[in-house]
């Protein structure tokens, strides 16, 4: 980001970023990472449920970019990029993966903002984080891309390389299979929400 | 499809907000749609899901990381591969390699140089002028003199 005389920050597009990083330009590089990093970790986290490698498979996005940033074919897509890069990488790891004992199960990084948040709140939130990672893998990575990142569905549909219309099916069905899966517990979910206040 | 028909598919992709309808699309929302509680119910709880926010030094754990990998592969195209134009050039390096390979290929062979080296190296002895008169034809008589004398 470029600071001119009145002090007001220069947003410079991917394009640029993209150009001079693949120069070797650090500064443009981390304005790219400042830009989305957040984002790829928390679609990073949403697919594989909070995983304690949420990060380094986020970081992994990161590194490839940074190994050949002339990968990027269209600099408008570099957000698509790094989810589809990300998402390949959290299936790649869930393959080389064996199925775990419960006992086995690696720590959950937990990303919850505050210790004493009300407990409703927290068991609420759980049964719906579990309810979303079990959904289907292209399901949950357009519900992540569309409702969770903002992205549109044409850009969704760009990092799922799909059509649209498979995006807007991906994500009807993803809601209904949520409601579905929230079925017996969906009265308990929203009492324990207004319980808690919210 | 009608636009309640369309309506009803908005509901059930991108659930009851309009703001997160296809802009070009939201102008829909003022329609009358059955579907759209089912929607705002599925909305209040994806609004209940968990935000995981960033490990702390996370971005610094990445720099590092970054500093141990290889740095940024350069993509060149073909014209700034090179440089002051030698690339158009460059082919002539290999020139005399192709050519012995070619004369080695054709000794194998059984050619020879004869008739392209000049006599003096090879010893061939081609007399161009040998003074005799090309109006003298007294060789073929005498050749049939003796082939008449061998079959008598």
């Amino acid at each position: 980001m470029r600071f001119l005389g009145l002090g007001r920050p220069v947003l410079r597009d991917d394009g640029a970023l993209l150009a001079d990083a693949a120069k070797g330009d650090a500064k443009a590089y981390a304005v790219i990472v400042d830009r989305y990093f957040t984002a790829v970790y928390r679609f990073v986290w949403r697919m594989t449920n909070g995983h304690a490698d949420s990060e380094d498979i986020a970081q992994d996005a990161f590194v490839k970019l940074w190994q050949n940033p002339a990968q990027v074919r269209e600099a408008g897509a570099l957000k698509g990029w790094l989810m589809r890069v990300a998402a390949n990488a959290v299936i790649d790891r869930a393959r080389k993966t064996k199925p775990q004992a419960m006992d086995d199960v690696p720590e959950v990084a937990d990303s919850r903002p505050a210790q004493d948040e009300q407990w409703a709140r927290s068991a609420a939130a759980e049964t719906i984080d579990a309810a979303i990672s079990h959904l289907p893998d292209r399901q949950k990575m357009a519900l992540s891309l569309v409702y969770f990142e903002g992205m549109s569905n044409i850009e969704a549909a760009a990092a799922m390389e799909t059509t649209v219309e498979a995006v807007e099916s991906l994500l009807a069905r993803a809601r209904r299979n949520l409601r579905a899966s929230l079925q017996e517990g969906w009265r308990d979910v929203l009492d324990g929400l207004q319980d808690a206040g919210t | 499809m009608t636009a309640k028909d369309r309506v009803e598919e908005l509901l059930a992709a991108y659930g009851a907000d309009p703001r997160r309808w296809p802009a070009a699309e939201r102008h829909l929302a003022t329609q009358q749609a059955p579907g759209r509680s089912a929607a705002a119910a599925v909305d209040d709880v994806l609004a209940r899901a968990t935000q995981p926010e960033v490990p702390e030094g996370a971005r610094q754990r990445l720099a590092e990381r970054l500093s141990a990998a290889t740095g940024p592969v350069r993509v060149y195209r073909r014209d700034e591969s090179r440089e002051g134009g030698s690339w158009s050039l460059s082919w002539l390096a290999g020139l005399p390699l192709a050519a012995s390979l070619a004369l080695g290929i054709y000794l194998g062979a059984g050619g020879t140089l004869d008739s392209i080296l000049p006599s003096a190296i090879t010893g061939a002895t081609v007399t161009a002028d040998s003074g005799d008169d090309p109006g003298d034809f007294s060789g073929i008589s005498d050749a049939e003199t003796d082939a008449a004398g061998s079959l008598s």
